[in-house]
């Protein structure tokens, strides 16, 4: 494997680079030969997955390594034909409900509990029960949760479930309640740079610790992220310099360009121009909950105190609705509509105030 | 005929001897002949006083008998023989001679049939004759007319009106004051292309067209404002008139064009409006005033695509669609937006001359004229480009209330003209429904004032409004006509009535998603006062609550809530609405944004299926592509000379090996791909780069035609080299063959794309592993270990099965096989 950032995933839990106290948590709970269905949760590119496939390893062995891929063809009520593929070892199996969009409660209902249901042939292995691994569980669909929560209980002396994903606010509290709970937090920006440190001291590159500061602040914390930073500043530039720029994904930059343009000018012309950015945005396949997040930590920048409160606030609003809705557009730029009113207000406010300091001088 | 009557009531007559005796006469006719006939001859010849004629009441009034003998005296059949012209007829039996009397063809129709047989008609012959003697007038008037509109069409309007006015009242008091049971609608229908009611530009727009035909169809030459392809030519002059024609009639000159076969670049006419605007009207008083007949096809006609072919050709194509009025005939094909979409097909096929049998079938010879509804319905979406379409604007209130004025006052009906508009408006200037109602109302009194119009007996006119026709509503500002005395009194441009209209139009126009879509995608670009953008936001409110509440309504079934959905637009038009006329587009973006979006995640799906299975595991798909995918594509393309593998140093050669290794875990590799400057360069397959770039951002080109050609050919080899390893490694494991596990790396078809290179390479690594099987393999193998060795890539695979087979089993041993 040779991209860095799988070259270098550690396998084991005890090789892990950080959230130490986690490691050794999750061995003993590995150790002590049973263990509840686990959660695991937080932002992306903290390293849950890592760690899923670490513990994996350190209850089955290598075994888990060895992984090929399987599609399963499933048939909804309505005989739409859907396909879904999962990620096997020997000894687990992973898959992706939501994949199935509206109709992951079908892939709940039939497959897991086909799964579930059936007893592990392999006696030689050191468990008596399997493991499935769902990613992505706040993206399933009300329905589909609420079919999970029986399969839960009904076979767990033969199945466990290891369920992952980015935010339990979107995870109905009966499932919550039914695991434990794993919050993996982001690695600090220190964590994030020890560790560039590393992948670049192993393939031989000298990192400036200017550059892997940069990196680390601007990868949000995502060290995913900021190892295909350091990978790419190689690429651009083979001695890397301190100073270097940091190529940053094509949509950040859009949807910053698209902040400015709000900021510039407010007027319906505006922001029909808004519009159709948006549109350019959802086309690419960005999710509107980040086009919504990344716009506002824009937009936030150039309010001040108390304006700040009420546009994060709207924005809140905005993107709960997007959930409730079916069509993002809308939401987002009844958002955009809203903070420009509000913005310039602000600024003609803004504007007056310093005409009266004038006055007064 | 008469001669016809003289031989057969010989034959019958000599058979007979009571002739002579008329008095009492019963007549035994032929059996063979038909009852039609005996009353004819009855009439003509004998006198027969028990007869009992039917329901004619002038006829049996003259049967006394004084006039039957006078009668008898005068014609029958005769012992001497008459003066004048007369006819011989002999007795077989007794052998005496008669004579009977010829009469002139003339005076027995005028005089005998016609005055005798009025009784068959349902009409006076008086009247009838006057009838027809005015309707030959007015044709003579026409034909007139039809000859000067050769030479000037715009003069002659003017003159139409002098010409055409007399007669035609005349006719309409006679028909008035006669027949009283007649639907008002039919009988103040326009007769001339005077009293057209509809837009004078529509009407004179088809008329030329229509006499665009003249030279195909009468022959003579082509009117003046017809630009002909052929001598065209581009003098300056012309130019200046037609851009000031455009100018000023706002037509576009195009429109009347000929084509090369001499006949108009349009060969069909497509009207559309909503109901009630005339339309039907126009294209029969048009047709007629042109002088064709009608025929008439519309949605109580079979229009399956064999019935239509056969119309049509019927009446355009032959050359002796000539009927007993000596007219051409011109095809109307009215609600021409139900007809099925392949009836559809066979006319257009028909007009532009495509089809089969496209040597066989004639060019088009003969106007035809389509009328719907719907201009936006389906079937009609090919017949368009090939049709000239007009738009029915809304009659104009005044003038329709003009006309309603006029027969009311023939109707003699109290009336004003307030009532009347405000019948115009309630009804939405639909002709139809006005006449119908004041029709309805002059029953019950004969004073229309606006207290009966507003009360419920006229009801506000059902109309299932367009989609157009709501987003033109919702962002148009009526303009307050408070210059009217009597304004008070008119439906008010309030804004209590302003949110009823808009109300009901929304709720009659229904499919909230697709009337929301096209309110969203238009009212931005309105020109509101809105500095602070406060419309804008609150408008967004209300659509993001539409989105809310439908998704709402469709997860939970609860669809009486979509009664909230009209006051959307009710709103949009209090935010937006403006006194000038809306531009408006047909949303189409939303749409085109879900179908990019469903390209994209299609590409990002072959991705994904292709990548690796241990790499697979950590991804998910929002992460690969907004995290991995910009980064990989920087990360695979370094700078690389791009020249011989073999001259790489050791360094280079370990990067591209990890390159190459790299794409191979994402499942990317190079394709060759025509460019749009007609130049081959190399893509990403699948094509990720469109993923990730955004118009407007510097998109980089990564590496050079030739480098990519490089990547390209060593991904090839490497996923080869891995296949052989993998297949090896089963052989040397002896395991039964994995096909489960077979990623694009595992896929057989790649060994056969191999290009000369990568063969030479897969040899080379085949003899490695070879060689091994030589030195072990006994001599006996030698010839099969050879042909190995020429085809390579195949290998002995051997599979351990336990059962019972029907085929032929011996003895091997594994070191036979190794």
């Amino acid at each position: 494997m040779s991209l860095w950032v799988d070259k270098y995933r550690p396998t084991q839990l005890h090789k892990l680079d950080y959230h130490h106290a986690l490691s050794s948590q999750l061995k003993r709970l590995v150790d002590s030969g049973d263990f509840p269905h686990l959660l695991f949760f937080g932002p992306s590119g903290a390293g849950k997955k890592t760690r899923i496939m670490c513990t994996l390893r350190e209850m089955y062995g290598v075994g888990v390594e060895r992984l090929r891929i399987e599609n399963i063809n499933i048939q909804t009520p309505s005989n739409k034909k859907i396909e879904l593929t999962t990620i096997n070892s020997n000894h687990h199996i992973e898959f992706n409900p939501s994949d199935a969009g509206i109709y992951d409660r079908v892939v709940v209902q039939e497959v897991l509990k086909n799964i579930a249901q059936m007893h592990t042939l392999d006696t030689g292995s050191q468990r008596g029960f399997k493991v499935v691994v769902l990613n992505e569980v706040d993206k399933l669909t009300r329905e589909a949760q609420h079919s999970l929560r029986r399969t839960m209980e009904k076979y767990s002396s033969n199945c466990r479930l290891i369920l992952c994903c980015n935010s339990t606010g979107k995870v109905i509290s009966p499932i919550r309640s039914r695991c434990l709970g794993i919050r993996v937090p982001a690695p600090s920006h220190e964590e994030i740079s020890r560790i560039l440190h590393y992948v670049c001291k192993k393939e031989g590159v000298v990192l400036p610790t200017e550059l892997s500061g940069r990196i680390a602040e601007m990868s949000r914390r995502n060290l995913r992220r900021a190892l295909l930073m350091v990978e790419a500043c190689r690429v651009q530039q083979h001695p890397m310099s301190p100073e270097q720029s940091i190529p940053l994904p094509d949509w950040e930059q859009y949807i910053k360009q698209t902040a400015d343009l709000i900021l510039m000018e407010q007027s319906p012309k505006q922001l029909l121009e808004v519009r159709s950015r948006v549109y350019e945005l959802m086309a690419h396949v960005i999710p509107a909950d980040v086009i919504m997040k990344y716009l506002l930590e824009e937009l936030v920048k150039s309010c001040d105190g108390s304006m700040k409160a009420e546009v994060i606030t709207a924005a809140a609003e905005f993107e709960h609705r997007i959930h409730l809705g079916s069509k993002p557009i809308f939401h987002i730029e009844a958002f955009v509509a809203k903070f420009m009113s509000m913005y310039k207000r602000f600024l003609e406010e803004g504007l007056g105030n310093l005409q009266d300091i004038e006055m007064d001088f | 005929m008469c001669a016809e009557f003289g031989e057969f009531s010989h034959i019958e007559f000599s058979n007979d001897e009571n002739i002579f005796v008329p008095q009492d006469i019963e007549l035994p006719f032929g059996n063979n002949s038909s009852g039609n006939e005996q009353k004819r001859v009855k009439e003509d010849y004998i006198l027969p006083n028990d007869v009992e004629f039917d329901n004619e009441s002038n006829f049996s009034l003259s049967w006394d008998t004084e006039a039957l003998l006078k009668k008898a005296r005068n014609t029958k059949v005769l012992r001497r023989c008459p003066e004048g012209e007369h006819m011989t007829v002999t007795d077989t039996d007794t052998g005496e001679r008669f004579y009977l009397r010829i009469r002139d063809t003339k005076t027995l129709v005028h005089t005998e049939i016609l005055q005798r047989r009025t009784g068959m008609l349902d009409r006076n012959f008086k009247d009838l004759y006057e009838e027809a003697y005015d309707l030959q007038h007015k044709r003579t008037i026409e034909k007139a007319i039809r000859e000067e509109d050769n030479i000037d069409l715009n003069n002659n309007i003017s003159r139409n009106l002098t010409l055409s006015d007399q007669p035609n009242t005349s006719i309409d008091t006679t028909q008035s004051l006669k027949i009283n049971s007649k639907l008002w609608v039919d009988k103040y229908s326009p007769n001339l292309y005077t009293e057209l009611l509809s837009d004078d530009g529509v009407n004179r727009k088809l008329l030329k067209w229509l006499k665009l035909w003249d030279p195909i169809v009468f022959g003579g030459d082509t009117p003046k404002y017809a630009k002909n392809t052929q001598n065209n030519t581009n003098n300056n002059n012309n130019k200046i008139e037609n851009t000031f024609q455009k100018n000023t009639t706002n037509e576009n000159v195009d429109d009347f064009t000929l084509d090369d076969t001499n006949r108009p670049k349009y060969k069909l006419a497509l009207l559309c409006g909503a109901p009630g605007l005339g339309k039907t009207t126009l294209a029969h008083v048009i047709a007629e005033h042109a002088g064709y007949d009608v025929v008439e096809v519309n949605a109580s006609d079979d229009r399956s695509p064999e019935a239509f072919t056969s119309r049509i050709e019927a009446t355009t194509q032959t050359l002796s669609s000539i009927t007993n009025r000596h007219r051409p005939q011109c095809l109307i094909l009215d609600e021409i937006d139900g007809a099925p979409l392949n009836s559809i097909t066979v006319l257009v096929n028909t007009v532009t001359g495509k089809g089969k049998k496209n040597k066989s079938i004639q060019l088009l010879s003969r106007p035809i004229i389509c009328i719907c509804n719907d201009l936006y319905a389906n079937a009609l979406r090919q017949l368009k480009p090939v049709a000239l379409v007009l738009h029915f604007p809304q009659t104009a209130t005044t003038k329709l209330s003009n006309r309603l004025g006029y027969i009311c006052s023939e109707e003699m009906l109290h009336s004003n003209i307030t009532a009347l508009m405000m019948l115009c408006e309630r009804s939405g200037n639909d002709i139809r429904a006005c006449l119908n109602s004041l029709q309805f109302i002059s029953y019950q009194t004969k004073d229309i004032s606006i207290e009966v119009i507003s009360s419920k007996v006229v009801d506000r006119k059902d109309a299932n409004k367009g989609l157009f026709d709501l987003w033109k509503e919702v962002f148009h500002l009526p303009v307050n006509r408070k210059r009217r005395p009597d304004a008070k009194s008119l439906p008010n441009t309030g804004s209590t009535s302003r949110f009823d209209k808009i109300y009901l139009t929304s709720l009659s126009a229904g499919e909230y998603e697709k009337s929301t879509m096209g309110i969203f995608e238009n009212f931005l670009k309105q020109k509101v006062q809105d500095s602070y953008l406060e419309s804008g936001r609150d408008a967004l409110e209300w659509i993001a609550f539409y989105d809310r509440l439908n998704n709402y309504i469709l997860t939970s079934q609860r669809y009486s809530l979509m009664a909230y959905f009209p006051y959307i637009a009710v709103n949009f038009h209090f935010l937006y609405s403006s006194p000038k006329l809306p531009y408006l587009s047909y949303p189409v973006k939303h749409s085109e944004n879900v179908q990019n979006k469903a390209k994209q995640t299609q590409i990002l799906q072959i991705l994904t299926d292709g990548i690796l299975p241990y790499t697979r595991a950590y991804l998910f798909p929002t992460t690969l592509n907004m995290d991995i995918l910009p980064y990989l594509l920087t990360i695979v393309s370094p700078a690389m000379r791009p020249i011989n593998t073999q001259l790489y140093s050791p360094r280079e050669k370990n990067q591209l090996s990890e390159l190459v290794d790299t794409m191979i875990s994402y499942n990317l590799t190079y394709k060759q791909q025509l460019g749009l400057n007609a130049q081959y360069q190399y893509v990403f397959d699948p094509p990720v780069e469109q993923l990730i770039h955004f118009a407007g951002l510097s998109s980089r080109e990564y590496l050079s035609y030739g480098a990519k050609q490089l990547i390209a050919r060593e991904v090839d080899v490497e996923k080869m080299i891995r296949a052989e390893r993998l297949s090896t490694r089963h052989n040397k494991e002896n395991k039964p063959q994995e096909v489960k596990k077979s990623g694009p790396i595992l896929g057989s078809t790649n060994l056969y794309k191999s290009n000369a290179k990568s063969i030479e390479e897969h040899r080379y690594i085949a003899k490695d592993f070879f060689g091994r099987i030589i030195d072990t393999s006994n001599s006996n193998h030698n010839i099969q270990n050879t042909l190995q060795r020429k085809y390579s890539k195949f290998f002995i695979r051997f599979r351990y099965n336990e059962g019972v087979t029907d085929a032929i089993r011996r003895q091997v041993k594994m070191k036979d096989f190794m």
